[in-house]
């Protein structure tokens, strides 16, 4: 008697574990999610040096989403937000086709953000010098901005000028 | 029979009736039987993975469809829009739109046919064949659309990543791109569709260009990055001169294969002797570090003509006229930390004073040999090419048949042995020998150090002989020879182009203009070296200069046009300078340079390397 408890013990627990990763399955593949990140798609953040002079940087933004779900062009817009020591123009510019909002044509899962820094001879260490890349908003209205979960991990794009 | 004759005709009434309501008087002609528009859609036919838009052309009467060459079946539904009242029909069928089929191949045709007026039109059926690729076909910066470039600039062949480069006034410039691509294709560049094939773009940022079939939903994308033509820049790396001693004015230059630096062989005086003595320096990429031990030739006789050169290992070897022994040379190799000599003097008679200074070279098995020509009179070697090498024990010397012999010409000095150079071409020797009232001769250095002729007795036009003054040769990467030859009657140097298969000769670049003096030789100094890879010539050339003896560097394009010589340091030079190409796109230039009133020398390294290359996005 004692040994068929330990199997029904066994037996349910497999069950349970089975369950878990099916629902885990499911955010995975059937949640649309748009992120941003590094070329590497490694990082959320980058340092550039002050002294840096047509430094090209370049982000991607991916889209995540089933091809069943993809079927009409897919809009994702973004914002930039500058401290106060960064200046549009003087500090960086970006490229014109890579400005918000980003249009993900049919069977186009990645689009770069591109970035120039410029060297500014008046560059203020003691300011705000980040440059923030912010998601915003997504033309498929389900999509989530940002890795899906609490966190929004990959929701933004943080650069430090130093 | 009355009843069923009433019931018969109410009957006939009543269709009569039905058919006149079915008539619809409200229909009215609208004078025009017409097509609006017809597709194929994806959803109605499943072996298309996109919609078809039909091209309907009026004028022609035809309907023209862009059909992926793969679709076998061409019975088609067609989902169309006609003017009031019209219908179509294919082969007398009539077609439903969204219902019927059609069958879509070159030729057939469909009517319209408006059923009030009675008009109708036939359209003839095109078929466009759909490659199913998205093609780019070409990129072009065209020199007609960007008065910043003065050649159309392309990239070598279209790849997912290209690249170009465009002179630096061009770099990270807004330029006018040109694109093209398939027949029915879109293409976009950053996004936007191009006006006639052209956009403005802003090249400091890479390009992204996509092209799009919309019939077969294929999509291509490339990326072209805009890069700078890179140039050479001189550079100067630093000043030499041995502490506690005073400088002479003889030095040598040569590139270690193994480490790639540049080696200096340089004489001194040091303050407790009288006879100037050997030392050897390299660059070590930041500052100049003393090889092996100071001051190694002896102080018997002062030490001149010096040859540096390495062995496949990158072990240095030295050898020098005088040191140990007046006339003679001597040869010294590196080993442990010492400077030992390799043998005895490498001749048995005194050598003469050639018009090019002998250069020494390594053979394969690491043995060194050189030639000379003998200043002892009734001995073998006097004025004859010779050669010596050492063979593990000892010098051992020979009188070369194969080349011209002292007194072999019109005169009794006509053959006398001038000098050679060498030049290292893969695994291969050649050396550049040079002869009294003889053209130039070109020959390959066997093993086992005969000699077999690339070029024999070649006369540059117009010349009565080859002149060995300056006479250089080097090598590109491809097995390509290049030697410098003088023409005093010109007036200039000239170098020429050789195919050791073809053992042919070409003049190669612009000539240089020299000076010829009242001897008939030429004034100037020259030396010349290539970057055997893109194949850069790069020129150094010393002339008076008012008070001063002063050198100048020319860096040639991509056809060995040298339009402008830049002054190359600032004081005066002695003796012949040197310039040696080491490796990615690197040349080392050095002279000993001399201050005629304070009577000091000192040795300056220069460096002529491609400026750091920037790709925007790398």
């Amino acid at each position: 008697m004692r040994i068929d408890i330990k199997k029904a013990m066994i037996a349910l627990l497999v069950l349970l574990s089975l369950h878990s990763c099916e629902k885990h399955q499911e955010i995975l593949f059937d949640t649309p999610f748009v992120s941003i990140s590094d070329e590497t798609g490694t990082s959320s953040t980058m340092t550039i040096s002050s002294t840096a002079n047509n430094l090209l940087t370049s982000l991607k933004v991916d889209i995540n989403v089933s091809a069943a779900r993809f079927t009409d062009d897919i809009t994702v817009e973004y914002e930039v937000v500058a401290g106060d020591g960064l200046r549009e123009g003087v500090d960086y510019v970006i490229q014109s086709s890579t400005l918000s909002p980003l249009v993900f044509e049919k069977g186009t899962f990645s689009l770069p953000v591109r970035l120039l820094w410029k060297y500014n001879a008046g560059f203020d260490p003691d300011k705000d010098n980040t440059l923030i890349i912010r998601l915003k908003s997504s033309s498929m209205e389900d999509m989530v901005i940002g890795y899906p979960g609490p966190s929004a991990l990959r929701s933004t794009f943080i650069f430090t000028k130093k | 029979m009355k009843r069923i004759v009433s019931l018969v005709s109410a009957v006939a009434l009543l269709v009569c009736c039905a058919a006149f309501t079915s008539c619809d008087p409200s229909k009215k002609a609208d004078n025009e039987v017409a097509i609006r528009s017809i597709k194929l859609t994806a959803e109605l036919n499943p072996g298309i993975s996109k919609d078809i838009t039909g091209t309907i052309s009026t004028a022609d009467k035809t309907m023209s469809f862009a059909i992926p060459v793969s679709l076998a079946n061409r019975n088609l539904i067609p989902t169309f829009t006609v003017s009031d009242n019209d219908y179509i029909t294919q082969d007398g069928n009539k077609i439903v739109s969204g219902e019927s089929t059609i069958l879509v191949e070159e030729g057939k045709s469909l009517t319209v046919s408006d059923d009030v007026s009675g008009l109708s039109v036939t359209y003839t059926i095109k078929v466009i064949d759909n490659d199913e690729k998205a093609v780019l076909n070409s990129v072009l910066f065209a020199a007609a659309d960007n008065e910043l470039l003065e050649a159309d600039v392309v990239p070598e062949q279209i790849s997912e990543n290209m690249l170009v480069r465009v002179p630096g006034n061009a770099f990270l410039q807004t330029l006018v791109i040109s694109v093209s691509c398939g027949e029915g294709d879109v293409v976009k560049v950053n996004g936007s569709e191009p006006v006639d094939g052209k956009l403005t773009v802003d090249t400091a940022f890479p390009i992204d260009i996509t092209v799009t079939d919309e019939v077969a939903g294929v999509t291509s994308k490339y990326v072209l990055k805009v890069g700078k033509i890179l140039g050479y820049v001189v550079s100067k790396l630093g000043e030499y001169s041995k502490p506690d001693a005073k400088m002479n004015d003889y030095h040598a230059l040569a590139i270690n294969p193994v480490d790639k630096l540049p080696y200096i062989l340089f004489t001194a005086t040091d303050n407790h002797t009288t006879k100037a003595r050997f030392n050897v320096v390299k660059w070590d990429g930041s500052a100049f570090s003393l090889v092996g031990e100071p001051s190694f030739s002896d102080t018997t006789a002062t030490a001149s003509t010096p040859s540096i050169c390495f062995d496949n290992n990158g072990t240095p070897f030295v050898m020098y006229k005088g040191g140990e022994v007046s006339s003679f040379y001597s040869v010294r190799k590196l080993e442990g930390g010492k400077w030992n000599r390799v043998g005895e003097s490498t001749s048995t008679v005194k050598v003469t004073s050639q018009m090019i200074d002998p250069e020494l070279c390594i053979d394969a098995k690491g043995n060194p040999y050189h030639y000379f020509s003998g200043n002892t009179k009734n001995t073998p070697s006097y004025r004859n090419t010779t050669l010596t090498y050492f063979d593990s024990n000892s010098w051992n010397e020979s009188v070369v048949s194969t080349l011209p012999t002292y007194g072999s010409g019109s005169t009794s000095s006509s053959g006398t042995y001038y000098g050679t150079r060498f030049a290292k071409c893969g695994s291969d020797t050649y050396g550049l020998f040079h002869y009294n009232q003889f053209g130039f001769y070109i020959m390959k250095v066997n093993d086992d150090r005969s000699l077999s002729p690339v070029v024999e007795n070649y006369i540059p036009e117009g010349e009565s002989y080859a002149l060995p003054g300056n006479a250089d040769i080097c090598a590109d990467d491809e097995g390509q020879l290049y030697v410098l030859e003088g023409s005093h009657q010109a007036g200039k140097m000239q170098i020429y182009k050789i195919d050791p298969e073809k053992s042919s000769v070409a003049a190669y670049g612009s000539p240089i203009p020299v000076t010829v003096g009242s001897s008939g030789s030429i004034s100037e100094d020259l030396v010349f070296a290539i970057n055997g890879s893109d194949k850069t010539i790069v020129l150094v050339k010393g002339a008076e200069e008012g008070d001063l003896d002063v050198l100048s560097i020319a860096i040639g394009d991509e056809n060995a046009q040298f339009a402008e010589f830049r002054r190359l340091g600032e004081s005066s030079y002695k003796r012949v300078p040197h310039l040696e190409y080491a490796s990615d796109n690197t040349f080392y230039a050095s002279y000993v340079a001399y201050n005629a009133t304070d009577k000091i020398y000192w040795i300056e390294l220069y460096k002529i390397a491609l400026e750091e290359d920037i790709i925007p996005g790398e």
